[in-house]
């Protein structure tokens, strides 16, 4: 089991929903430390929960709406900030997210350190491919995130 | 005694996507009753024309999170039906093995996390942790079983990339299957805590006779190609799937409805149920005797039973996959190339939540110039209102909380997947 596990999450079906899923599979074709796995998660759910088992951290990336304008990226992690689904109910897909959280408090289940890089999307309609604004933030969050595995790998020595 | 009842649940909770369910009675007599879709509809057929066969599979698994394997194989019979591709022994194997993970992956978050909260009066899985974290972990522990088991096959969890038109990119090693397969066995024993759990609910009782839907086979329960077979007697070959579905657009949902020769029909477990009871496992019969399930079973409501009853046969059959494969070995075999040939085809298969149809139409060049899909829940949901016709004025006394409640769970009973709606995160900064 790899120690650090990155997770892109989204439908890449539905426009800018998908740039976690399209950093991931950009991510995957990069030289990154043995220590790290890069998955592709799509929509997960709760299933969620089974990929963080036994892992020291993850680092999620995902379509985040924040107000701010689109394209632009915020490093967060689940302290810092309320999570609600866009509609705030039980539901099996990305509130997945939230409720793999709640439901690990719930059961005492330890959770590894989690990192969010969230993007804000410009739009989320049934569509293939990102918005030019989107697409352009891409080599950015990409250089954050390797900034901070280099944090997290010097934190171990 | 004249009862005045007015209903108006936006955005059910615990399914799939944006219903709402709309019941306005007055003086005991049912003036309206209907279940509202209010998804954006998608436009899938539209993002497949043009793109090459090859990535229609991959394209279609992310419709659904939870059905990727099932829509990965309905698209994939659908091209290889277009194509004229054989699949080998080994290939047939695999896709049955895989799509029983995906089958327990589902029924377990159904059954477990979204219908079970109701037997125990809590709103979600969440609080239901608190008070039976026994219960949740149980059904997080088979999720992971389910989950690792698509991810054997598939290449990776949630979306199984190694599944192509023809067989697969990446093979399991038979060691791989071994560990499975003694996980799966160390699995009974929470199988037998499921049928157990579940057979102590009390489970609502509501009969409405209506025609089941489902694939059925000569010689297995039926879950991937197959005939069209309904209760009402007759059967269609898949290609003739049209004949069955009748789709009409209705005002009142962006979903189309289907009916066949009722005003409606009934597809997914029960119906499975219904249809194939004779080929289920041993096991899974004697699952269903202890949850009181029998043939035909016309009680809406017991669609979550007859999932759980196909989680008995999902796990006895793959072990028993399993222990073919590992006899046989596993060879390395290429998917065959592209002959320069297209045609049309039907792929169709039972997912988690009923019969799923792919019909695609493939140019000479390899490009998708048509596509057609139908799922489950389109085909549910005039049956669904249909359910709540009856049921309505059967308990309107009992007032608008527990007619609310009892309407939701019958809503959330057939596990609709309305649609994989907008649900990226929303974030405030503390």
């Amino acid at each position: 089991m790899k120690r650090t596990l990155i997770l892109g999450l989204g439908n890449p079906l539905q426009g800018d929903d998908g740039v976690g899923c399209y950093i991931a599979e950009t991510l995957q074709r990069q030289m990154l430390s043995d220590d790290v796995e890069v998955i592709d998660g799509g929509t997960p759910g709760i299933g969620l929960l089974n990929l963080f088992e036994g892992r020291q951290c993850v680092i999620i990336i995902d379509a985040a709406e924040m107000g701010l304008p689109a394209g632009e990226y915020r490093r967060f992690e689940p302290h810092e900030v309320v999570l609600t689904g866009s509609n705030q109910r039980f539901s099996l897909h990305r509130t997945g997210v939230i409720d793999a959280l709640a439901l690990a408090r719930e059961l005492n289940i330890a959770l590894p350190k989690i990192v969010f890089f969230g993007v804000q999307p410009q739009s989320v309609e049934w569509r293939d491919g990102l918005s030019p604004r989107v697409q352009a933030a891409v080599p950015r969050v990409i250089e954050a995130i390797l900034y901070e595995m280099e944090g997290s790998q010097s934190e171990k020595v | 005694m004249a009862q005045n009842l007015k209903i108006d649940v936006h955005h059910v909770t615990r399914v799939e996507g944006h219903g709402n369910i709309v019941i306005n009675a007055k003086n005991g007599v049912l003036e309206e009753c209907k279940l509202e879709i209010v998804e954006t509809p998608r436009f899938f057929e539209a993002m497949l024309r043009g793109r090459p066969y090859t990535e229609a599979s991959h394209i279609t698994s992310r419709i659904c999170g939870i059905c990727a394997v099932g829509h990965a194989t309905a698209s994939l019979r659908a091209s290889e039906n277009a194509l004229g591709v054989e699949l080998s022994e080994q290939t047939w194997l695999l896709r049955k093995l895989i799509f029983f993970g995906e089958m327990l992956d589902s029924h377990i978050l159904h059954a477990y996390m979204l219908v079970a909260p109701d037997f125990f009066n809590v709103g979600s899985v969440i609080p239901l942790a608190g008070i039976a974290p026994e219960v949740v972990l149980r059904a997080l522990r088979m999720k992971k079983l389910a989950g690792d088991l698509c991810a054997m096959i598939g290449g990776r969890h949630t979306h199984p990339i190694a599944m192509t038109v023809g067989g697969f990119t990446h093979l399991p090693t038979v060691d791989e299957i071994k560990t499975m397969r003694e996980r799966l066995i160390a699995a009974r024993n929470d199988v037998d805590e499921t049928v157990a759990l579940f057979k102590s609910l009390p489970w609502p009782q509501f009969n409405r006779e209506t025609e089941y839907v489902a694939l059925s086979k000569p010689d297995e329960y039926a879950f991937i190609d197959g005939t069209i077979t309904t209760t009402d007697g007759g059967s269609y070959h898949i290609n003739d799937y049209r004949q069955v579905t009748n789709e009409r657009c209705v005002q009142h949902s962006s979903a189309k409805h289907t009916a066949h020769k009722r005003e409606s029909y009934m597809v997914g477990a029960l119906a499975r149920f219904n249809v194939n009871y004779k080929q289920l496992h041993p096991k899974a019969k004697e699952a269903a005797d202890a949850l009181g399930l029998k043939p035909i079973c016309t009680n809406p409501y017991y669609n979550t039973a007859a999932q759980v009853v196909e989680i008995v046969h999902s796990v006895e059959e793959a072990i028993k996959i399993c222990d073919e494969l590992i006899a046989r070995g596993i060879k390395k075999e290429t998917p065959p190339k592209f002959a320069g040939k297209g045609g049309a085809g039907v792929g169709s298969c039972e997912v988690p939540r009923g019969i799923l149809f792919h019909n695609y139409e493939i140019g000479d060049d390899g490009k998708v110039v048509n596509a057609n899909c139908i799922i489950p829940t389109g085909q549910n949901l005039a049956n669904i209102e249909a359910d709540m016709r009856a049921l309505v004025p059967q308990i309107l006394e009992q007032g608008q909380e527990k007619v609310t409640l009892a309407l939701e769970m019958l809503v959330r009973a057939y596990d609709p997947c309305i649609s994989c709606s907008v649900h990226f995160l929303n974030v405030k900064f503390v």
